[in-house]
């Protein structure tokens, strides 16, 4: 395998990374606030994919499909959120992942109820179709895209998590929400904006995968356990982390299945498992 | 000790009055009560949530497969086939533990779903060994016992007594383990570990010790569960085959010893109704977990447990009346 | 979290028995006028349009027969029970159809682990077992009596499309090949590589590239192709399937991968289903099946009229589907044949039957491995303004007796493991 072959692997894999990356990113956000490991933000992540094939089909149009992704899921995370997590919070945490757990059972036979069982496919625009030369390898318009976006997203939450008011407001809140609610923060509405905001990166992160992969109601439990090894690895609650994470995970997808394709898969676990037994917290988490 | 009698006295009642598929079913719902009790040894009482538990399961399921393939005519195999799963579980659990029992609180829970994973990629990929995807099948059930005293367990009654006497005999086991001193210094870890480590225990000794238990008595669960199924598959290492117990203690109620046999009951029960009226059993299953966390957060037991209290109050005053 | 107690002994018995007694009243009796099938297929999860394809077929067959009468007079009732393509599943569905509802026969779409799990508790359930799908080698079997296999082997697909390329396109003689890494990919891809050497003496594999079943994500694959220099003189043989070719096709297809190469050899059987889900954004080349709708014969033109009435004019039946409804026309003959609903009976019968008029044409059932030899029917995907996604034309047919030599009995090595 030549240098040139090399170069487009680690291309690909970082555009693995930043599909990653939108998921895994709501999982931290709501992590990182809420104390809560959402299991069901797979199913939200494979809702997004059949929201955009449902409305690019109905417009024709590839971007309304994606917006639909995000803001469907928004909408159904208010749901989730109001309705079912709000009553649990108090709960021990072991019943919060059960609901969560459940959320994704549920959501899997729906989603086959309503769309079926069969593959669906979502069609790549045709503004971003063709193929781009990099140092000699083809690779996807499509792939840049995905990073592109990985992109504008990181750098749209970091602006914000860190720059506005309202980071700062959520940052102190997953701080001590306690001394956030005393000094007049309606924290309760905080947690559902933040639940929301994690839904819609999951669902986004949805409606971007589709054009390049098959639509299928598992789908969500396929990229969970990835999720959970980035935020674990890089950190949860750390959005630096969700970064790092993916990157090392999406990198690794792709030239990890050059080197040792039988095995791959395990490292994955093993390196989970170094992770959480040297630094538990991760790479750029919080010592708890 | 008499109510673990009459138990057993009506579960051994059972292949007379139900019919074959029936046997089965309860067979299974032992054996998944097995598993949970074995689970909720590290929840219910040491405190520490465990996603990796499928991972001992299917060591004793496969250990078990294997022995018997290997040597399907000999009388001693399930039993050699037992005593070899349980010795894996021992040392797995072991290995697994010590890493573990260091960390605490979600922290442990994803160590443990790692681990599990591990184990399940090991099955999956170990084609030679342990059949790979495809699994062990095919699994003779041989007779059991010495030359001179045999039970021949292809008779399924036979086979589900042999069962319910394992599942029985563990159950004792595991009430002697939680009501020794042993038993009580793990829970005392668990409600307030500062203060157990204050008094100069080694809280993961102990916590060891209750992983290796939990470890062993999954393994037991697996090691009877592919001989009866007939099948030990890669599935049954995987982190969604881990929710099963974690399910089951939940429904039936962690904080009573016989809670997880109530909630194995109650899940297998559902599952076997619910799938007999509508395809989609994982939406109606999701929607009784969310009422159930939502609404009977201890388990149904608890309430059970109540409601025959006040059954057995309310006979007596009217014994006492007339 | 409070330590239980045993409460009086009086009313943990009674609450037991309240229980026991719950369950006895459910138990349903069997019926004796309609002869029961069981359809135990994987119609949920990854192999589920595999399962759904089956479920559909026996639909169809159930309602065919019953408006012709019945067999033997006899009317015929479908249950249907679903494994998730989990092998235990599958047994405990099996146990299920017997022992509680009493199935009589028992017809299967499922994945090959799945059937071969199954196989060994037939042995005890006694009753006759035909997977309509499935394609490992292991189901050519001399031990188990009970079960028979409606389609065709891993092996007749790698040897049929290594035919077709050495036919189609003498000047290709490198192949790519892109198998899932389990037993089946591994299997096709065999039979593929010791075939196509012995037609074409200068063939060269440049790549031989194994995804982990389960991959999510095939451009790191696709890339590895990409690099090869001369694409327009290679083949591509893959035998991924359903989802997972489609995910394969649309990356390809974002690298422009299609474009480049000589031809795509599509050993999935599962072309159909592949291309219904890519519509209009449809791959060209050739697939293998267990079945298809171009066959020409009666029964299967009523076949497809009859789907098509039900399930849409879009709509087509996909080569599980045709499989398991070649297992339903062979059980249907062996119990008329049989003149009774004996599972003895119907084995015999069951063994060495000729049917004449099949979907895909005459087949038999040979009796020393239970298996059914039938047409092996290849296709060129197409567009076709007809339907909204590609269809097949031009149909490449290797006569079923010309598929008997491909898996003559000399070749047959015996299968470790007990069936």
């Amino acid at each position: 395998m030549t240098i040139h072959m090399f170069l487009g692997q680690i291309v690909i894999g970082i555009s693995l990374a930043a599909n990653l990356f939108l998921v895994a990113s709501g999982l931290t956000i709501i992590f990182g606030l809420l104390r809560l490991i959402n299991f069901a933000h797979a199913s939200l992540y494979a809702l997004g994919a059949y929201f955009c094939f449902t409305v690019s089909g109905w417009t024709g149009n590839y971007w309304m499909g994606l917006a639909a992704s995000c803001f469907a899921t928004m909408i159904l995370g208010a749901a989730i959120e109001i309705g079912l997590l709000r009553r649990i919070y108090k709960s021990e945490h072991i019943l919060q992942l059960l609901l969560t757990f459940a959320l994704i059972l549920a959501f899997t036979d729906l989603t086959k109820l309503v769309w079926g069982p069969f593959p669906v496919t979502v069609r790549l625009p045709a503004a971003l179709s063709g193929v781009v030369l990099l140092s000699g390898n083809p690779i996807p318009v499509y792939c840049f895209f995905l990073i592109g976006l990985g992109l504008a997203v990181g750098l749209g939450l970091y602006l914000f998590m860190y720059r506005t008011k309202w980071g700062a407001v959520i940052r102190t809140a997953a701080y001590d929400r306690e001394m956030t609610s005393a000094l007049g923060v309606n924290v309760p509405r905080l947690f559902t904006a933040v639940f929301i905001l994690g839904a819609g990166l999951g669902g986004l992160g949805g409606g971007i995968a589709a054009p390049l992969t098959t639509i299928i109601p598992d789908m969500g439990m396929l990229i969970i356990i990835d999720s959970f090894a980035v935020i674990i690895i890089g950190g949860v609650g750390s959005l630096m982390g969700a970064v790092v994470g993916s990157l090392i995970i999406g990198i690794w997808g792709a030239i990890g299945l050059l080197i040792v394709p039988q095995f791959a898969m395990v490292f994955t676990f093993v390196l989970m498992g170094i992770i959480l037994l040297i630094r538990p917290w991760g790479i750029f988490g919080e010592k708890f | 000790m008499a109510a673990l009698l009459c138990t057993v006295a009506i579960l051994a009642a059972l292949p007379r009055i139900l019919p074959k598929f029936y046997i089965l079913l309860v067979g299974s719902i032992l054996i998944y009560g097995l598993f949970a009790m074995s689970f909720n040894v590290l929840f219910g009482y040491a405190g520490l949530l465990s996603f990796g538990q499928a991972g001992f399961f299917a060591a004793g399921a496969y250990v078990t497969a294997y022995v018997l393939k290997q040597m399907p005519s000999s009388g001693m195999s399930i039993l050699l086939g037992i005593l070899l799963s349980l010795c894996l579980a021992a040392i797995l659990s072991l290995v697994v533990g010590i890493v573990c029992v260091r960390l605490s609180g979600w922290v442990f829970a994803m160590v443990t779903l790692a681990f599990g994973q591990i184990i399940y990629t090991v099955v999956y990929k170990w084609r030679d060994v342990t059949g790979g995807d495809d699994g062990l099948y095919g699994i003779p059930v041989p007779k059991l016992g010495f030359p001179g005293m045999e039970i021949d367990l292809k008779a399924s009654f036979h086979h589900y007594y042999f069962i319910l006497f394992v599942v029985a005999a563990s159950v004792v086991v595991l009430r002697i383990i939680v009501r020794s001193p042993f038993g009580n210094t793990i829970r005392a870890i668990r409600d307030n570990p500062t203060r157990a480590q204050f008094i100069g225990l080694n809280i993961r000794n102990y916590r060891l010790g209750a992983f290796v238990v939990s470890g062993v008595f999954a393994g037991l669960a697996g090691a009877l569960f592919s001989p009866y199924k007939g099948i030990a598959s890669p599935e049954l290492a995987n982190w969604a085959f881990s929710a099963n117990p974690v399910i089951m203690s939940l429904i039936g109620g962690t904080g009573m010893f016989v809670g997880p046999l109530v909630g194995a009951l109650a899940y297998r029960l559902l599952e076997h109704f619910i799938a007999i009226y509508t395809g989609y059993w994982m939406l109606f299953f999701g929607i009784v977990l969310i009422l159930s966390v939502l609404f009977f957060p201890r388990g149904i037991t608890p309430y059970l447990h109540q409601g025959i209290r006040r059954l057995d109050k309310g006979i007596r005053r009217m014994r006492s009346a007339t | 979290m409070k330590e239980g107690k045993w409460v009086g002994s009086r009313w943990f018995i009674t609450m037991l028995v309240a229980l026991s007694l719950a369950i006895v009243p459910c138990v349903s009796l069997a019926e004796t006028a309609p002869i029961k099938v069981a359809h135990v297929g994987a119609t949920s999860g990854i192999f589920s349009s595999l399962g759904v394809g089956g479920k559909q077929a026996m639909e169809i067959w159930e309602s065919m027969v019953n408006a012709k009468g019945g067999i033997l007079g006899r009317p015929v009732k479908v249950v249907y029970y679903n494994t998730s393509a989990k092998p235990a599943n599958g047994i405990e569905m099996l146990k299920k159809a017997v022992y509680e509802d009493k199935a009589d026969f028992i017809i299967s779409t499922d994945s090959s682990g799945v059937v071969l799990a199954s196989y060994p508790i037939m042995k005890e359930l006694k009753k006759v077992y035909i997977s309509g799908t499935g394609a490992a080698e292991a189901m050519q079997n001399t031990t188990n009596r009970y079960c028979f296999h409606a389609s065709h082997s891993s092996r007749t697909f790698g040897y049929a499309m290594a035919m077709l390329l050495h036919e189609k396109y003498p000047n290709i003689k490198k192949v790519i090949g892109v198998n899932p890494d389990y037993a089946w990919g591994r299997a096709v891809w065999a039979a593929f590589k010791d075939s196509f050497r012995k037609f074409q003496p200068a063939a060269e594999f440049p790549l031989e590239l194994w995804p982990p079943f389960g991959t999510l994500d095939f451009k790191p694959y696709v890339s590895q192709i990409m690099a090869l220099g001369d694409l327009n003189q290679c083949a591509i043989h893959t035998s991924l399937w359903a989802g997972d070719q489609v995910t394969f096709d649309k990356q390809g297809k974002a690298f422009g991968m299609f474009d480049k190469i000589g031809v795509f050899l599509d050993d999935s059987s599962t072309n159909l289903a592949v291309e219904t889900a890519l519509g209009a954004d449809g791959v060209t080349g050739w697939g293998t099946s267990h079945y298809s709708y171009i066959y020409n014969s009666p029964s299967n033109g009523e076949f497809v009229k009859a789907w098509q009435a039900k399930f849409g004019k879009t709509t087509l039946p996909t080569s599980s589907a045709g499989g398991t409804f070649r297992a339903c026309q062979f059980l249907q003959a062996a119990i008329a044949k049989a003149g009774k609903v004996d599972t003895d009976a119907v084995i015999k019968a069951l063994e060495g039957l000729h049917l004449e008029d099949t979907v895909s044409g005459p087949s038999y059932i040979r009796e020393w491995d239970h298996i059914v030899i039938t047409a092996m029917i290849l296709g060129e995907a197409t567009k076709d303004p007809r339907y909204p996604y590609f269809t097949w034309k031009n149909p490449y047919i290797i006569k079923a007796g010309d598929v008997e030599k491909i898996i003559p009995k000399e070749e047959f090595k015996g299968w470790r493991g007990n069936q």
